[in-house]
């Protein structure tokens, strides 16, 4: 083959020192200059092997993105938890995040267990709950582990109302516990009485009556609000404003129909319309029904899971199947309310970084206006930015959550470990914050960093899966 | 502290606005808590707990904004609410620029930009042969510059590069000119019909910069790194090179430079050169060719080449018309030296130069101990032998480890600078001093002081050092050859024209005073 350098203008890439960008730069050469770093965090041998099988990661990769474009996920109901969720006995509370011993837990996780156990009615008081856990009667589970997810402490248990939300295009189904909305509550480690009366209203009411709706109309497409909400400024985990108004207009009317007592039925409604972040929880078990189905698929190296427990973050990447990377959790940054500062905040928590890893949350942040300012003194810049840097560690782009701010380009779709490593970009998510005390509730609002080492971890043990 | 609330009727803000203000107020000196919410009932209970909300506050509805702060009895109220607006009146910091994403991945840039051509490749050894193969993957031209790759590393790149019809110049390549452009250290030449290839980065620089000085300009110089010639390798890059310059219709004449190769890669190159009627110089430093074709000229050093290319070009150099001042200014040094002053020490930024000038050396004066020795018993790694001469390439591995290479930064060149002056035998100090793209701003202008500190030293010992010294570059580079000169020959230096007669004129100051 001939070689034709010598007649083509020169266009170059700089990989390594500076100093020869700007030389080609004086010379009014095309250059990009790459702030290089050591390939696979350093191993080459890692480096090598991703090399090496490139193409049969990238064709992997390409699958799962279709796996993820496929979903169609649909809210079929809500279920008594013990009724749908594999292993859950009485005694066993699901929590968020990887798994983690009660020793290690932060304190609005162990707010939260305790008030689960009081829930279910295994315990009086906090005292005799701890009592329990102590003696090994209490099993603590992730909730990743029994094909579910929760924000925040992500409690689920034995008789919890839960969404039941079917992916048609692959038949599998995901679970999500319901929003219990702002104030105190569980999910940020509250656990006193109104706290419990309104979870008893949601195993007695509210679930019944959204599982009654959805069953006139034989199930919802939350696809189809999730794309339209992100089209009206909602990034889906931060905000979900407009997602949860879309379905407010589906439910209501259906609620409308239910033969309930009148007073019963509004305060249903209005439960329902009075909590932007009720839609949280449904979109949430979208996104676990659309990524499951990509566990296992061979050689693909992106990310199924990301969940933190509010001590640890943990990773699931689709080749490595079930096996979790975890590191230490970041401390989110962000906006506080008023009275509260960094000393207050916990680390990282909850299931719903599943967002995210659909491309919605912060990778979707460009959707979002009003969402990126609690980055700091963030702008709408800063979003498309923040957006564009998630689509640098992504394989594809989504075909149905467009962002009309950057000319309805498909969100960022299906991180790379490998890209995450090898660009020095961990993904952003957008999460509210937790006091590290239990039963305060929310501090305040801001984005996390997901931690480089899972990644790291899960690259080492991704390579060894390649094999001839 | 008192609870101060200003509660603003029908006043909306959405509440990422109010929490970034409040961020910014809890900066505002004297305040001991702050906030601005909207008075809804769940603002109000916020409020409340912070032990912010007084009783005009308590009023406010959802739609009134309450300013809220918590400070000293004898505060300036009206000042703290000036703040305040001032928070509000704000504008967002704009943002940084949304394309503004550092790129930490070549692969990256080679699927962004599918017009790229070239990778310039400077990272660490060790990982530069796996930054190479995705250049190549990716179907873009290599210009290896990293050193510490492996032979077999190199062999490897090299037919994937064949196979893929790309060319790989290096590992350890220096420089190249492709199109005008000058890349890696390189100069600023002028264009003509004269096509390079070369196994040496300075020896490429002294060469082109020697027919630039005789007003014949370049088509194309290509690096091939320093092991292509070596038996492993086969000359593989060279020869690549070769069919492509064979083939350009800009290049008349073809220079090839390299250290003394293997016997079968000589015979390789030999038989690829059969196949072309271009003129072609062979400058195989040291190393006699007996069987070369009609069209081509055999020279053994870098200063050969050069006049040889610039006889083909039909230029009847004015060159060496220094040479016959040579003696005198040798004269004039000899004059000076005590009569313990016996050898030459050369400090080198640019190896081939640096082996050049051994080659000129050791026609009469024998040995010349070095790191890059013409022969392996005369390797040292120490800048001084006792009793004997030196010729030190700093620019090599051993001395560069952990330090930027002396083109790039002097730093490293002034500490044997002053180990040599101060010894008592040393008559004749020898640098060369490199410009160009990608060599330090002024290197003349760092040298000269310690120069002076030199000869300071040498006076310690009642010595008077010659200092002899070569600048590789042209008018055209940045530093400009003609200033560094001047600076140089101010400073007391003799200053010659090709790198090859500084090292005559070193050879003709310490003749005969070994014996």
């Amino acid at each position: 083959m001939s070689n034709n350098l010598l007649n083509q203008k020169l266009n170059v890439v700089n990989v390594g020192l500076e100093l020869f960008s700007k030389t080609l730069i004086k010379q009014a050469v095309p250059t990009t200059h790459v702030s290089w770093r050591p390939p696979a965090g350093g191993n080459k041998e890692v480096a090598r092997l991703l090399d090496k099988y490139e193409e049969r990661i990238n064709a992997a990769n390409e699958k799962v993105i279709q796996i993820y474009n496929d979903a169609q996920p649909v809210l079929m109901g809500v279920k008594p938890a013990h009724t749908v969720l594999k292993g859950l006995t009485r005694e066993t509370i699901l929590h968020a995040g990887p798994p983690i011993e009660w020793e290690a837990m932060c304190g609005p996780m162990q707010g939260a267990i305790l008030g689960a156990i009081r829930f279910e009615g295994l315990a009086e008081n906090d005292e005799k709950a701890i009592q329990l856990i102590k003696s090994g009667a209490i099993k603590l589970s992730p909730n990743h582990h029994h094909g579910s997810v929760g924000p925040m402490t992500g409690m689920i248990t034995y008789h919890m109302p839960v969404f039941e939300v079917k992916n048609e295009a692959f038949g599998n189904t995901a679970y999500c516990s319901i929003n219990e909305g702002l104030g105190k509550v569980m999910r940020f480690g509250a656990n006193d009485p109104e706290v419990l009366e309104r979870l008893f209203w949601f195993r007695d009411s509210l679930g019944p009556a959204i599982h009654d709706a959805v069953q006139l109309c034989g199930g919802i497409n939350l696809k189809v609000i999730m794309a339209q909400a992100l089209a009206m400024g909602d990034e889906m985990h931060q905000r979900n404003t407009a997602a949860s108004s879309l379905f407010a207009r589906k439910i209501c009317p259906l609620i409308a129909k239910l033969p309930m007592d009148h007073e019963a039925k509004a305060k249903v409604i209005k439960f329902i319309c009075d909590n932007d972040q009720f839609f949280l929880n449904l979109a949430m078990a979208a996104a676990k029904s659309t990524t499951d189905p990509a566990k296992g698929v061979k050689d693909s190296s992106i990310v199924t899971v990301m969940c933190r427990n509010g001590t640890d973050f943990g990773v699931k990447v689709a080749a490595t199947g079930e096996k979790w990377f975890t590191a230490p959790a970041n401390l989110p940054e962000g906006l506080y309310f008023p009275g509260f500062g960094p000393q207050d905040a916990n680390r990282d928590m909850g299931d719903s970084a599943i967002l995210e890893v659909i491309g919605l949350g912060g990778v979707a942040m460009a959707a979002s206006p009003a969402v990126v300012r609690f980055v700091g003194a963030g702008s709408q810049d800063d979003a498309v930015r923040y957006t564009k840097e998630m689509g640098v560690i992504s394989t594809g782009k989504s075909t149905q959550f467009l962002l009309a701010t950057m000319n309805f380009e498909g969100s960022p779709l299906g991180i790379d470990i490998r890209k995450v490593i090898e660009n020095d970009i961990v993904p952003v998510i957008n999460t509210g914050m937790a006091h590290r005390l239990p039963g305060i509730g929310q501090i305040g609002a801001g984005v996390v960093k997901a931690p480089y080492v899972c990644f790291e971890k899960a690259l080492s043990a991704f390579a060894k899966t390649l094999t001839d | 502290m008192k609870i101060y609330n200003v509660v603003r009727k029908n006043n909306y803000y959405d509440s990422v606005t109010l929490m970034l203000i409040s961020k910014q107020l809890k900066q505002v000196e004297g305040l001991d808590d702050v906030s601005v919410m909207m008075g809804t009932p769940a603002n109000r209970v916020i409020l409340q707990e912070a032990n912010l909300l007084g009783s005009d506050g308590e009023d406010a509805g959802p739609n009134d904004l309450i300013l809220a702060f918590r400070a000293p009895e004898d505060i300036d109220v009206q000042w703290v609410i000036g703040k305040i607006d001032e928070q509000m009146g704000k504008k967002v910091a704009g943002g940084k620029n949304a394309d503004e994403i550092i790129i930490r991945s070549a692969v990256k840039a080679y699927q962004d930009d599918p017009e790229i051509n070239l990778a310039f490749i400077s990272v660490p050894g060790e990982y530069a042969a796996i930054e190479a193969e995705r250049a190549l993957k990716y179907g873009k031209n290599v210009f290896l510059f990293s050193d510490n790759v492996s032979i077999e590393e190199e062999a490897q790149l090299k037919a994937q590069a064949v196979q893929k019809g790309l060319l790989v110049m290096g590992p350890d390549c220096g420089t190249a000119i492709i199109g005008g452009i000058g890349i890696g250290f390189a100069n600023k030449v002028k264009s003509g019909n004269v096509g390079l290839i070369s196994a040496s980065g300075t020896g490429l620089q002294e060469v082109i910069c020697l027919l630039d000085a005789m007003e014949v300009g370049i088509s194309q110089a290509i690096g091939t790194g320093g092991r292509d010639l070596k038996e492993a390798i086969g000359a593989t890059t060279m020869l690549q090179a070769l069919n492509m310059l064979i083939q350009d219709n800009h290049t008349q004449t073809i220079v090839l430079i390299s250290k003394p190769p293997a016997k079968s890669v000589v015979d390789k190159i030999i038989s690829k050169l059969s196949e072309t009627s271009k003129k072609v110089v062979l400058c195989f430093l040291g190393a006699a060719i007996d069987h070369a074709p009609a069209n081509v000229t055999a020279v053994a050093t870098l200063e050969e080449a050069a006049l040889k290319t610039a006889d083909l070009s039909g230029r009847k150099p004015a060159l060496l018309a220094t040479e016959t001042k040579i003696t005198d200014w040798a004269r004039a040094a000899r004059e000076k030296l005590a009569t313990g002053q016996k050898y030459v020490r050369a400090l080198y930024a640019g190896g081939t130069l640096c082996y050049e000038t051994m080659l000129v050396l050791g026609e009469t004066l024998g040995p010349i101990y070095s790191n890059i020795p013409l022969r392996k018993e005369l390797l040292t790694m120490d800048v001084l032998v006792a009793g004997q001469h030196t010729a030190i390439d700093l620019g090599d591995d051993h001395f560069t480890m952990g330090k930027p290479h002396p083109m790039i930064d002097g730093s490293l060149r002034d500490e044997h600078i002053l180990k040599v002056a101060g010894d008592p035998q040393t008559a004749v100090l020898l640098l060369d001093v490199v410009i160009g793209y990608g060599a330090a701003d002024d290197p003349v202008g760092e040298l000269v002081p310690v120069l002076e500190e030199a000869k300071k030293a040498a006076a310690a010992h009642g010595n008077t050092l010659a200092i002899v010294a070569y600048v590789c570059g042209t008018n055209q580079d940045e530093q400009n050859k003609a200033a560094q000169i001047a600076k140089l020959q101010q400073a007391g230096v003799v200053v010659t024209t090709t790198n090859a007669q500084a090292a005559r004129l070193a050879r003709m100051i310490v003749a005969g005073r070994n014996s």
